[in-house]
């Protein structure tokens, strides 16, 4: 299953599909609401990064968003891959988010919480045009996980 | 996002959001900035409600970390409602609910600044 959305930086588009994005999490993570809101969270976030580093807040630069669901709740093996692709300068090195934060601390405060929440979560030059957030979380098995908070 | 503020005894600021706090939100920089005011004013005991946000990212995470800070220069903590059990998660997520207070109501935000820093709220 592969939903694909584009959306530009003005507020009101973002917040439309911000509603919408919700409600398909919530189906994709067969209705369990904290996963669904975690999901929602990071790709939040990770626009805002796009916002904020790569477009410096310009909004009229689209922003192209795949969700890729693979595997079944019922074989314990459902995955959902998400690719936010950017079309800012190229990152000079793939981003690394930090492994510990600061308490007080504000900056990569977002990257760091993406990356507990997240499987997998890089952001990558494509090699053409922009850049790729990539994140991947296991949508099985939720019991099993712990979460892993450093201070 | 709906803001309403008040101010006990010129002391103690309690901000009741509701909606999303969220820097999308056309509302955002107006709470930002009310509370950078109250800051300057020397005000650093804050209670916020965050009961019925739905949403908050971290730019709103910001806000409250900001709080926090001016409050730890007080060596007091900021209160926060937070009953939503998706929004405390963000804040635990984000490595910040040990630099608050959680707290039920208003009545156990201001008891504990009472207690605490020695606030007396003459009900102005």
């Amino acid at each position: 299953m592969i939903f694909n959305f584009k959306v530009s930086g003005t507020e009101d588009e973002i917040v439309q599909f911000e509603r919408e994005l919700l409600e398909i999490l919530t189906r994709i993570t067969d209705d369990q609401d904290m996963v669904a809101h975690e999901i929602h969270f990071c790709i939040h976030e990770a626009i805002l990064n796009i916002l904020q580093h790569s477009y410096h807040w310009k909004k009229d630069i689209p922003i192209d968003i795949k969700l890729i669901v693979t595997g079944s709740a019922e074989k314990k093996d459902k995955v959902l891959e998400i690719q936010i692709k950017d079309n800012g300068p190229a990152i000079k090195a793939p981003l690394e988010p930090p492994e510990k934060i600061d308490r007080f601390q504000m900056r990569k405060r977002g990257i760091y919480m993406i990356s507990k929440i997240m499987d997998e979560f890089n952001i990558h030059y494509d090699g053409k045009s922009g850049n790729i957030t990539y994140m991947k979380k296991k949508l099985s098995g939720f019991d099993d996980q712990i979460l892993n908070v450093s201070v | 996002m709906k803001i309403k503020i008040a101010v006990l005894s010129e002391a103690l600021v309690v901000c009741t959001l509701s909606g999303e706090l969220s820097i999308f939100d056309e509302d955002f920089d107006v709470f930002q900035k009310e509370v950078m005011a109250y800051l300057k004013l020397g005000i650093y005991r804050f209670i916020v409600d965050l009961d019925e946000i739905s949403y908050i990212d971290s730019s709103g995470i910001g806000v409250i970390i900001r709080l926090a800070t001016n409050a730890m220069k007080k060596e007091t903590l900021v209160c926060v409602i937070c009953n939503q059990p998706h929004v405390k998660r963000v804040f635990c997520v984000a490595n910040v609910d040990r630099i608050m207070k959680f707290v039920d109501t208003v009545d156990e935000g201001v008891a504990f600044f009472e207690r605490t820093t020695g606030f007396v709220n003459n009900g102005k």
